[in-house]
């Protein structure tokens, strides 16, 4: 094979509800995709192998991780990134992590309220155990978590209830 | 840390992807089969592999769905996410202690944002030895479907892993779905040993019982190879919850040791502590599921 | 989201010693952050390096790839007329240095080391390309660990080495040998520290455009000394003078110390884009950053402590020897944690006399240098193990006989056996704190009550530390610094809104600088918290300085702020009382206000501002327009203000896996007085995390080839929600007599005390059983293989020598 123009592909999908056409090389990430192609760079390539959970976004409403998601495989999909989160319960989740201190250097911080958001929807209820088995998947090196926690709880159950606020 | 290039080709239904892999095969073209990519992703981005063309059946209907088949057997599409299992109603086709262990298993792989695009089928054709399904479903008795164009064929989960990244998947076949058995999960155990929350196991263990009385077999993952059943002679272990604490204590040495020596040779190859980790984890399987 | 913080008062005013809200999040939060790879660069190429897959050998031939249009291939040739090799020198005795060159000449000394580079219109297309560089090398024998770097038969790794060391140091303190002859008790143990990855979340990365019209290099890099970066890479770079580069750090994804060394890989970069006359954009990948990133620690200890009976240290004696890797990186060098370790062994303790050597090896491994802690985790494990050890042998609770050794409150200022000033400090308040919020005697009786075979066994383990911070020039220069870093600066401008910026040279990276320093700026102003914006990371904008390391910017950086402030608060008096008619001492700040004796009316600052900026015809000859002030902080006495806490961990540990359980993690620290307590704390969080992955995960392996063994996140395990517990800390605040405040910085400590607390909680837990932990992490399998261990062999005290070497005393 000497032909190294690499594969293409048109892709259109709606990223934050607008939609978007973008002609793509095949092998592209969903994440660069996101940060290159349509210069959402809120979503963070932290290790681009799986583990750190930075990049990750929502796809047709569930979390992902961008970075072993082939934009390829979302054509048609909808997709959520950090600047595209709205509504009562993350804007209570923005606050928490404020009040908390549950941010530092802040490259973790994107994936972990898309991470937060989702968990917060699915289990409205939580212990700190739980919260910590179902945050695993996003690491940060600045907090010890401390805060990330604190901030969760603050919008979990009870703490939710409090400020009128629920998950869905 | 960006793949090498490669074709992409999604397939509408099941004989477009076999249509589109067998002409790859005719043509010993590196073709791989992807559904969430998320095994493979990360292979790919390391450039660990370099398939030329990506054939992609996530989006195939009949593939993710989850269905009770009328003599009792639980079907389960291939390209159905770990989250969906993990989510399975308790009152849907994975309803009963199968379904429980099903969602159990589910759960506790890698983290959320995988198990939404990481499927059952995926991580059975990947074969990683660390892999959950190969053990649990060996463990829960389970078929693997798999097509080619000239049919479907099934394989005992038991014997669909024979190693590193190796399965009895033929060129061109396709995992389509898993089966589960109609008769009743009476009683199960599964345990794993991870450094770290969510991170792949360094010794996996799975123990389903059917049949009333000892739980005999337990299964072992995370060898370094395909999963490895092993056939315990305890008939004690029958009446295990109902013993007193310090016989419990007892019997629970006695089938630690009892499992290590059963370990065949090729099990962490010469490594003491990971052979340890593994008699462990597996009699803590068995009594798990003698306590359940 | 913009509220100015939860401590502010009813004027909104938040100053010094609240818990005030962070300034920087509501970006963070919104995805608005800006790293150094979400810099727009239209037109930008893409570089990939070729790196080494081999540990040592000699490069023969290097083929270029096929390339098409607009692609470019580079090697040690091209750049040789443009980017000098990089040389790291220390002025001690006997040290060695070694050109460290951007693209490797004729040797590779580890696996990871740049060789050429190619430039792609994409990352993946330049990788495509590194892929097909053929590189013949022919591999010499390595040097895979510091004890083989002496062996008879390894190779020389450097041209013109004495030996495969950066540096070797020996020093006695005291009178040594008679106190040692003196002492009842001679307790000697072994320990090694793996190797570590510092890991920020952000990797590496710069983008360098030159433009040929201006001869101006504009390098975006996230790092942490924005002008000291700059001043390295004019160096470096052949025809291009410091005034040709503006340097622009951008956020900074966390950098722990990984970010002050200038790379290859950056030099490189500028190199190449002034050859091209464009863009040139580097983000490093994972693997490349666990692979060439400097690395950390890999301390091998040997430690004897001389004592009486009743506990009391007579004398200390130690060996070090360090992994210091294949280079040394600018500017620390890879002395850097050998030299830290051995200076600061004496920590919080009474200790008189002390003998010390320590090595830095050369070997085929990355190159190691600055990581959240240098060389204190390492003396502060060695130490602190020791003493647990000694207390159990002396039938003493450990934190008796440690606070039997504590330096006492009335001997402050102390200077240590090694010449360090301790500044203040108050330290055994803290242990009894620790002691009685950790449940010490609850945990003893708990432990008592279990049974002899139990399957599950607690332990409580305890660690001190002191912690040097913000230490200038002189302390530096006494340590053999080339490079020093004397002070910081800030620049305070009032605009005509009577609002301030603030341009510092300090260089956050997650420590809230822009919060702490605005606090810093309304207390002593009174203008609004709200009201003060900070600049950094420019090198055209802010005032020249040394950026943020070494736990020292709160300190100088917020003395620099003070003074500039304190200035502008003087011209504001001296206008208002111009206006006002009256004696400039009759003046004084309430409010955003100038207020003078009764009867005259009260000047807000908008006011003052508007004559001091436009209105200057209303002002004297004596009074200057403008509102600027620039002030720089050299701290009155150079060898700093020192933090100092207690760490203590209680654990469970599984007898059966050896798994480790953290129950409970407590802190005790002292940084005098707090800036913003909820930021202190965030720092200690975040650093007894990386100091727990070090106590129980993080460890970066080589076989006996160099060859890494991890190189992705799932080999080389980063702490998690799952692995780091509810951390709690306990508070003291004993002023520095020597700094603005009384503040002490407090970066660094969080991660010091993780390995040794948990080590001797660990050991706690297994008394008895014949197990005590000598290397850190701790992992499961160490444990159990500790446990088969015990069981077919009695405890032997016996220690066997760490390695061949004889140190020369």
């Amino acid at each position: 094979m000497t032909d190294t123009t690499p594969p293409m592909l048109t892709l259109e999908l709606t990223v934050n509800g607008s939609p978007a056409r973008v002609a793509i090389e095949l092998r592209l990430s969903l994440c660069d995709l996101l940060r290159d192609s349509l210069h959402l760079t809120g979503t963070h390539a932290g290790c681009e192998h799986g583990v750190c959970g930075a990049c990750t976004v929502l796809l047709d409403g569930e979390p992902v991780r961008a970075c072993i998601t082939l934009a390829a495989a979302c054509d048609g999909a909808q997709v959520t990134t950090v600047e595209g989160l709205s509504g009562p319960l993350i804007d209570r989740l923005r606050a928490a992590f404020h009040a908390e201190h549950a941010l530092q250097c802040g490259y973790c911080t994107p994936g972990m309220l898309v991470s937060a958001l989702d968990l917060l929807r699915r289990k409205p209820e939580l212990s700190d155990g739980e919260i910590r088995r179902h945050m695993a998947g996003n690491l940060c090196r600045c907090t010890g978590y401390v805060g990330i926690v604190r901030a969760i709880r603050a919008c979990a159950g009870a703490g939710a209830a409090n400020s009128g606020v629920s998950g869905r | 840390m960006k793949p090498a290039p490669f074709r992409y080709q999604r397939a509408g239904s099941l004989e477009e992807a076999l249509a589109i892999v067998g002409s790859a095969v005719a043509v010993d073209e590196d073709a791989r089969v992807i559904a969430g990519g998320q095994s493979l992703g990360p292979m790919l981005n390391l450039r660990m592999v370099r398939p030329t063309l990506l054939v992609d059946i996530h989006r195939i209907e009949p593939l993710r769905a989850i269905t009770r088949l009328a003599d009792g057997r639980v079907r389960i599409g291939a390209c159905v996410t770990h989250a969906a299992l993990e989510d399975a109603p308790l009152d849907g086709p994975l309803s009963g202690t199968a379904g429980d262990f099903i969602r159990h298993v589910a759960d506790g792989i890698a983290y959320r944002a995988i198990r939404t695009r990481g499927t059952i089928g995926g991580s059975l054709a990947h074969a990683d030895p660390a892999a959950d399904w190969p053990c649990a479903l060996a463990a829960l008795g389970a078929t693997i479907a798999v097509v080619s164009p000239a049919g479907e064929r099934r394989i005992e989960a038991g014997e669909f892993s024979l190693g590193l990244f190796e399965t009895a998947l033929q060129p061109g076949e396709i995992i389509c779905a898993i089966e589960l058995p109609a008769a009743p999960v009476l009683r199960w155990g599964y345990r794993k040993h991870c450094r770290k929350v969510g991170e792949f196991p360094h010794a996996l263990a799975a123990c389903v019982v059917r049949d009333a009385g000892a739980c005999a077999q337990v299964w072992l993952g995370a060898t370094g190879g395909a999963p490895v059943s092993l056939e315990l002679d305890a008939p004690a272990l029958g009446a295990f919850a109902a013993l007193p604490e310090g016989q419990q204590a007892r019997l629970r040495t006695g089938l630690r040791a009892s499992i290590a020596a059963l370990l065949p040779a090729a099990v962490a190859q010469g490594d003491a502590y990971a052979r340890h980790l593994h008699a462990q984890i597996a009699a803590e399987a068995v009594i798990d599921a003698c306590l359940r | 989201m913009h509220d100015a913080g939860s401590a502010a008062d009813a004027h909104g005013y938040a100053s010094v010693g609240h818990p005030v809200l962070r300034s920087e999040d509501e970006r963070h939060l919104r995805g608005a952050g800006w790293f150094v790879a979400d810099v727009a660069c239209p037109g930008a190429l893409h570089l990939a390096f070729v790196r080494s897959p081999i540990a040592h050998g000699r490069v023969k031939s290097i083929a270029a790839p096929p390339l098409q249009a607009g692609e470019s291939f580079w090697t040690a040739a091209d750049l040789a007329d443009i980017a000098r090799p990089i040389v790291a020198r220390l002025n001690r005795p006997g040290f060695q240095s070694a050109p460290y060159p951007c693209l490797a000449t004729d040797r590779v000394r580890f696996v990871g080391q740049t060789i050429a580079a190619v430039v792609a219109a994409s990352r993946a297309r330049a990788e495509d390309l590194a892929e097909q560089v053929e590189v013949d090398i022919e591999p010499l024998p390595v040097v895979a660990s510091a004890r083989a770097a002496f062996d008879a038969d390894a190779p020389l790794l450097h041209e013109g080495w004495s030996g495969n060391h950066f540096m070797k140091l020996n020093r006695s303190f005291g009178d040594f040998e008679a106190a040692v002859a003196r002492a009842q008790v001679h307790l000697t143990r072994r320990y090694r520290m793996e190797r570590l990855a510092p890991s920020p979340l952000e990797t590496r990365g710069c983008i360098a455009r030159f433009e040929p019209a201006s001869g101006q290099l504009v390098f975006h890099t996230c790092c942490q000394r924005p002008h000291i970066q700059r001043d390295f890479l004019a160096e470096q770079l052949i025809g291009i003078e410091h005034r040709n580069i503006q340097l622009i750090v951008p956020d900074v994804g966390g950098a722990f110390g990984v970010k002050t060394n200038l790379y290859p890989e950056e030099l490189a970069l500028a190199a190449i884009s002034i050859k091209l006359g464009g863009t040139v954009r580097w983000i490093e990948d994972r693997m490349e950053h666990l692979l060439s990133a400097c690395h950390a620690r890999e301390n091998d200890q040997v430690v004897t402590i001389h004592a009486n009976r009743d506990g009391e240290i007579v004398a200390l004696e130690a060996e070090y020897l360090v992994d210091g890797g294949a280079y040394s990186m600018l500017p620390s060098t890879s002395a850097i944690e050998a030299n830290m370790s051995s200076n600061v062994m004496p920590g919080p303790y009474r200790i008189r006399n002390y003998r010390v050597s320590a090595i830095s090896a050369c070997t085929n491994k990355a190159p190691t240098g600055p990581y959240r802690g240098v060389g204190r985790p390492a003396a502060c494990f060695a130490m602190e193990r020791t003493l647990d050890e000694l207390a159990h042998q002396l039938g003493i609770e450990p934190h008796e006989l440690r606070r039997r050794n504590l330096i006492a409150p009335e001997a402050f200022p102390y200077t240590t056996v090694t010449g360090l000033v301790y500044d203040s400090g108050n330290y055994p308040p803290m242990m009894d704190k620790a002691v009685e919020a950790m449940g010490h005697e609850q945990i003893r009786a708990a432990q008592r009550a279990q049974p002899a075979d139990a399957g599950e066994r607690i332990g409580i383990g305890y660690a001190w530390y002191v912690e040097q911070t913000a230490h200038t020039a002189k302390e530096f220069f006494a340590r053999g610094s080339v490079t020093l870093y004397g002070f910081e600066s800030a620049r305070v401008k009032m605009d005509l809104g009577g609002a301030l910026t603030i341009e510092t040279s300090v260089c956050p990276h997650g420590q809230g600088h822009h919060t702490s320093l605005a606090q810093i700026a309304s207390e002593v102003t009174s203008v609004a918290f709200t009201c003060i914006s900070v600049r950094t990371g420019d090198t055209d904008v802010v005032p020249y300085g040394n950026g943020t390391f070494a736990s020292r910017s709160v300190v100088l950086a917020g003395g620099a702020v003070e003074r500039a402030c304190r200035r502008l608060v003087d011209k504001l008096r001296a206008i208002a009382a111009h206006l006002m008619q009256v004696d400039v001492a009759l003046t004084r700040i309430q409010g955003e206000t100038v207020v003078g004796p009764e009867g005259t009316v009260p000047l807000p600052f908008a006011r003052l501002a508007l004559v001091g900026l436009h209105y200057v015809h209303e002002l004297p000859d004596t009074i200057e327009p403008g509102l600027e002030f620039m002030a720089s902080y050299r701290p009155p006495v150079e060898t700093g203000a020192f933090s100092a806490g207690v760490h203590a961990a209680k654990v469970a540990v599984d007898v059966e896996t050896g798994a480790v359980r953290l129950l409970d993690y407590l802190v005790v620290e002292d940084c005098g007085q707090t800036i913003n307590p909820m930021i202190v704390d965030g720092q200690v969080y975040g650093g007894v995390a990386q100091g727990i992955g070090q106590a129980m995960l993080e460890e970066l392996r080589y076989d006996a080839q160099g060859q890494p063994g991890t190189v992705t996140l799932a080999d080389y395990l980063l702490p998690g929600f799952g692995e780091v517990p509810d951390i709690r800390i306990e508070h003291q605040h004993t002023l520095s007599p020597f700094t603005a405040f009384g503040m002490k910085g407090t970066g660094e400590g969080g991660c010091i005390g993780g390995p040794a607390a948990i080590g001797n909680a660990v050991t706690d837990a297994l008394r008895g059983l014949g197990v005590s932990v000598t290397r850190a992490p701790v992992t499961a399998r160490d444990v159990w293989s500790a446990l088969q261990a015990a069981q077919t062999r009695a405890a032997a005290e016996a220690v066997e020598p760490v390695y061949t070497w004889t140190p020369a005393r």
